[in-house]
């Protein structure tokens, strides 16, 4: 048992005293860490100007109306200014002199105390020095990167990564002894992970506790003298003493997280617990509205770049059916949408929300009448049955129906709708709206794609939008699988009050909404 | 309100207590084992049948076009635990054989009369239980919290919760164009186990409360602490042992993690790895039909567990099989295996892909960072305290003693081959890239603990009776 306690106590301090001389006179940066803050690891937001994360970057789009594009980055946890000696942005390319400010807030809200101009060091990273900092800068929790004037195309950041100074003895023994009793709450990692702290540590407790005790097994061998095997009992001793040691640390550490818990969510409702959840508003907002649209048979897709806010939306959208993407709007799936889907729009500064100027002199509507005789498209027949005319095209054909029409009013709304049946089997058609534009050929407004059944004839519409007065093309497009009929063609102008349009691009879709509700994190509409 | 909630925990206690004493009751009638440790063990075994037992009455009352209310689903689990019962009793009827008797050996009883091991054992059940009491607080008031739990395993639950009926999902490419009445997966489409004990929660509570699910979690902490306590005083191990095994388990932060944020199911899959464990130990002990059926029902259970549960079904079956085998064919066998295994490879046959089904294959990986994100989850983060540290010389240890006890030689093979698969798999196909960013390599390894701790009890008990310590200890010395 001395021998044990002594190869306990003297490891210990070779480790304590070998540690700290590296720190203080070896190469520090192997054992201090750096912090480095990227988009995938930490939490990105634009306070000004047009962005998002693009890849593994951060791209800056365009600047806000002050002119700058400001960048809010939280930290993992708060820290020490004092401990770091530089903080260096790094870019996805070439700064060319931009004008970069860097500033940082220890309160508990993005609100930037102070910003500094960044040095240019390479060419693709730019630094400030905490030295030139005034002295006792403190608490930070937050970053800021400011970038001024306008950009040109995607102004790419890479990382922001805070490099650690060499600390002082006295220094360097507070932090040891302050990360051993520092203890992280759960996170989305901890299923996956255990660390000690939120942010990296200087030495991991697992880690120093297992190196003490292969160091204190080694000096008992040795000094043993080939008698390891009778001393196994010692050896036994160490082992439960390391296990035991981080044991209480981690019993310690649960006390703490269950207390958090009790703090957190002890004596309320259910209802109230999701509330006081990290998602609280989401939940509230999901819930509002569904009170206010009914719970019945609907489909939500939530929109924005946050994996974790669109999976969350689809739990607590539930009963509705939930989708999620972080997809531009784009043909490709907007083309499944259909009359009454809800849309969430979360973080998705990609889609943008357009509305029309009241035109109330002028009345919407096409110039030209859509008769049956008139949109006959290319493959088809115009064919007289039961006493009346249908458009009908065969299976190996496409397009049933072609016409172009003259719009009354741009700055409108518009729904076109056919009546549509597939004649003995299942069959497929594509309602296409489309225009010329002055500088892009041929935007595709808008396109729905509907599954026929083999039944009578079904209304089918897609609603649009037409920002000026123009000439529209309107087709319907079959799967060549079936004998596909068409009648009753029709463009008719939607009351435009309470609508709006949304794009991600100027060659659509248009996607013409009811916006439903608001707060100042999320939109939700209803498909048109 | 404080009675309300007073009501609901009683029927959520009940309604998985009653599945609990159906599962025991079948596995006595099945095992009938007896003597030293038979109570925990069946108790732990019968832990094991419960969840199946509530899943599949889910399931059968689903099919039968029955609501899903609690009266029917525990009808349902009643009717089929008569069942299991009447038929494991004429199994039992059927059978000549006698039953499995657990005996503590001589140097247990020694050891066990040792003063300072029943003041040790007490000082390991304290800890025990501070850390379960710790864990309850989460366990009955965080809301469901970590990431796959309410993005896979309960969000399946509460669609068929909320639904009514068992839905089947549309697949993950029709998110744009299923219709509103299906519910699309986001994700890998796992098994509906998990989401169907789940379900059996919410069911008792007759509301969706996501803050009251997490209660079989925390049971499988008690069945998994049951089972290693049972087995291995089953198996003649003195108490002090047993309480280690236990302890060991439970104090691992990752195994703690995953029973306060319940909601995956890698506890699950560890728990079905201790089953398995119990079979291959007792079949090992003594070639049975029961120890079989264990070990099959856990590689079941561990396929409609997870969709990588079936992975593990090779290793397993080696094992088993391995155990058979004296080491002068078991290396040679191993190595023509591992020449087998390069010829496939070399004529463009990939056993991975043709067992996950295209999901995995052998590619070639960064070995160099593989291993490094390896040892940081088996040494740096906090997950297993001092486990991986000690376990290279417990293997050694083990290795030294094979030969004094098959039990432990088994364990040891078991072991060997679990790591070795589990290495083999992340290092050589693209799982490295989940080992690389943190996710998945300390969940699969918690699946494989139980057997480590096992071996290292093992191991402790044959190294403690080999060195003579017993008879220090009955001579009274101070160590």
């Amino acid at each position: 048992m001395r021998r044990a306690i002594l190869a306990g106590v003297s490891s210990v301090l070779i480790l304590w005293l070998g540690f700290t001389a590296l720190v203080l006179w070896g190469n520090y940066t192997a054992v201090v860490p750096a912090v480095t803050l990227a988009p995938g690891n930490s939490n990105w937001q634009m306070l000004s100007g047009q962005g998002g994360q693009r890849g593994d970057s951060w791209a800056i789009r365009s600047p806000g109306r002050r002119g700058h594009a400001l960048v809010g980055i939280s930290l993992p946890g708060p820290d020490s200014v004092e401990k770091y000696d530089r903080i260096v942005v790094r870019l996805g390319q070439e700064h060319a002199n931009r004008r970069m400010r860097l500033g940082w807030s220890g309160t508990t809200s993005m609100n930037p105390r102070s910003l500094m101009s960044l040095k240019q060091d390479k060419e693709r990273s730019a630094f400030i020095e905490t030295r030139w900092l005034k002295p006792g800068a403190g608490q930070v929790r937050f970053v800021f990167l400011e970038l001024t004037g306008a950009v040109d195309g995607p102004f790419l950041i890479e990382a922001i990564r805070l490099e650690p100074s060499r600390p002082g003895f006295a220094e360097l023994q507070k932090r040891l002894f302050s990360e051993w009793i520092q203890f992280a709450p759960w996170t989305q990692r901890s299923t996956n992970q255990t660390r000690a702290a939120l942010q990296p540590v200087l030495v991991s407790p697992a880690v120093g506790v297992g190196v003490w005790l292969l160091l204190a097994g080694l000096i008992c061998a040795v000094s043993a003298r080939g008698r390891i095997a009778a001393k196994w009992p010692a050896l036994l001793v160490l082992a439960v003493c390391g296990w035991l040691i981080l044991d209480v640390r981690w019993q310690a550490d649960l006390l703490g997280k269950g207390l958090r818990t009790i703090d957190a969510f002890y004596g309320k409702s259910a209802q109230q617990r999701r509330s006081a959840d990290l998602d609280g508003e989401l939940f509230g907002f999901l819930k509002n509205l569904q009170e206010r649209v009914g719970v019945g048979e609907r489909r939500l897709f939530a929109l924005g770049h946050g994996d974790y806010w669109r999976a969350r939306a689809r739990y607590h959208g539930l009963p509705w059916s939930t989708r999620s993407t972080d997809r531009d709007l784009s043909h490709d799936w907007t083309e499944y949408l259909r009359k009454g889907d809800l849309l969430l729009r979360m973080d998705a500064p990609y889609i943008k929300q357009m509305s029309h100027r009241r035109r109330a002199d002028r009345e919407g509507g096409f110039k030209n009448a859509f008769g049956i005789a008139r949109v006959v498209g290319r493959g088809a027949r115009l064919i007289s049955q039961d006493g009346g005319s249908l458009v009908q095209i065969d299976p190996g054909s496409k397009e049933l129906i072609q016409a172009r029409g003259n719009a009354l009013a741009g700055g409108a709304f518009y729904q076109f709708s056919v009546q549509l049946r597939s004649v003995g089997g299942e069959g497929a058609a594509r309602l296409i709206v489309r225009w010329k534009d002055n500088e892009v050929r041929r935007v595709k407004a808008a396109d729905r794609l509907y599954e026929l059944s083999g039944s009578g004839f079904e209304r089918y519409e897609v609603a649009f939008a037409l920002p000026r007065d123009q000439k529209v093309d309107f087709f319907v497009v079959t799967d060549t699988r079936s004998r596909v009929q068409a009648r009753a063609v029709g463009v008719e102008s939607l009351d435009p009050d309470g609508l709006v349009w949304l794009e991600s691009s100027q060659r659509g879709p248009f996607l013409v909404v009811r916006p439903i509700m608001v707060n100042r994190l999320y939109r939700a509409y209803e498909v048109l | 309100m404080a009675s309300a909630d007073l009501w609901i925990w009683l029927s959520l206690v009940v309604a998985h207590l009653a599945p609990w004493l159906i599962g025991y009751l079948v596995v006595w009638q099945l095992f009938r084992f007896s003597g030293a440790g038979s109570r925990p063990l069946l108790l732990g075994l019968g832990g094991a049948a419960a969840p199946p037992l509530c899943a599949a009455s889910l399931w059968l009352l689903d099919a039968l076009g029955q609501p899903l209310t609690m009266g029917n689903a525990l009808l349902a689990a009643f009717s089929l635990g008569l069942l299991l019962l009447l038929m494991s009793h004429v199994l039992a009827r059927l059978r000549s054989a006698s039953p499995a008797v657990g005996v503590p050996g001589a140097n247990a009883s020694r050891f066990d009369a040792w003063k300072v091991a029943r003041i040790a054992a007490w000082i390991l059940m304290a800890l025990i239980a501070l850390r379960l009491l710790s864990l309850l607080v989460d366990v009955t008031q965080r809301p469901l919290f970590p990431w796959d739990a309410w993005k896979i395993w309960a969000w399946k639950a509460r669609v068929w919760f909320e639904s009514g009926a068992l839905l089947p999902f549309a697949p993950s490419g029709k998110w744009a164009s299923a219709p509103a009445d299906q519910y699309v997966i986001e994700g890998v489409n796992h098994p509906g186990f998990v989401s169907l004990v789940i379900l059996w929660s919410a069911t008792a509570v007759g509301d969706w409360n996501d803050r009251l699910i997490g209660l079989p979690w925390f049971l499988v902490g008690i069945w998994s602490a049951l089972l290693s306590w049972g087995i291995l005083r089953f198996l003649g191990q003195p108490k002090l042992l047993c309480w280690l095994a236990v302890y060991l388990l439970l104090s691992l932060p990752l195994v703690n993690a995953h029973m306060a944020l319940f909601g995956y199911a890698d506890l699950w899959m560890m728990f079905h790895f201790l089953v398995f464990s119990v079979g291959f130990l007792l079949w090992v002990r003594e070639p049975r039909w029961g120890s079989m059926s264990i070990m099959v029902s856990a590689m079941a259970l561990m396929s409609l567990t997870k969709d990588t549960g079936v992975y593990w079904l090779p290793a397993l079956v080696l094992a088993v099989l391995s155990t058979r085998l004296p080491d002068r064919i078991l290396l040679p066998a191993f190595g023509i295996m591992v020449i087998l295994a390069a010829l496939f490879v070399w004529l463009g046959f990939d056993p991975v892909a043709l067992l996950s089904s295209g999901r995995y294959q052998i590619s070639s990986q960064s070995i160099s960072e593989v291993i490094l994100a390896i040892g940081k989850h088996m040494f740096v983060w906090l997950d297993w305290h001092l486990l991986w540290y000690l376990m290279p010389f417990v293997m050694l240890l083990a290795f030294r003693l094979r030969y004094r006890s098959q039990l432990l030689r088994a364990t040891l093979l078991l072991g060997v081959i679990v790591l070795c698969t589990m290495i083999a798999g992340f290092v050589g196909t693209r799982a490295a890239e989940y080992a690389m960013i943190g996710t998945l390599f300390g969940r699969v390894l918690l699946a494989t603990v139980p057997v480590f701790v096992l071996l290292l009890c093992l191991t402790a008990w044959e190294s403690c009776q080999a060195s003579g310590f017993l008879d220090s200890v009955d001579r009274g010395r101070r160590i």
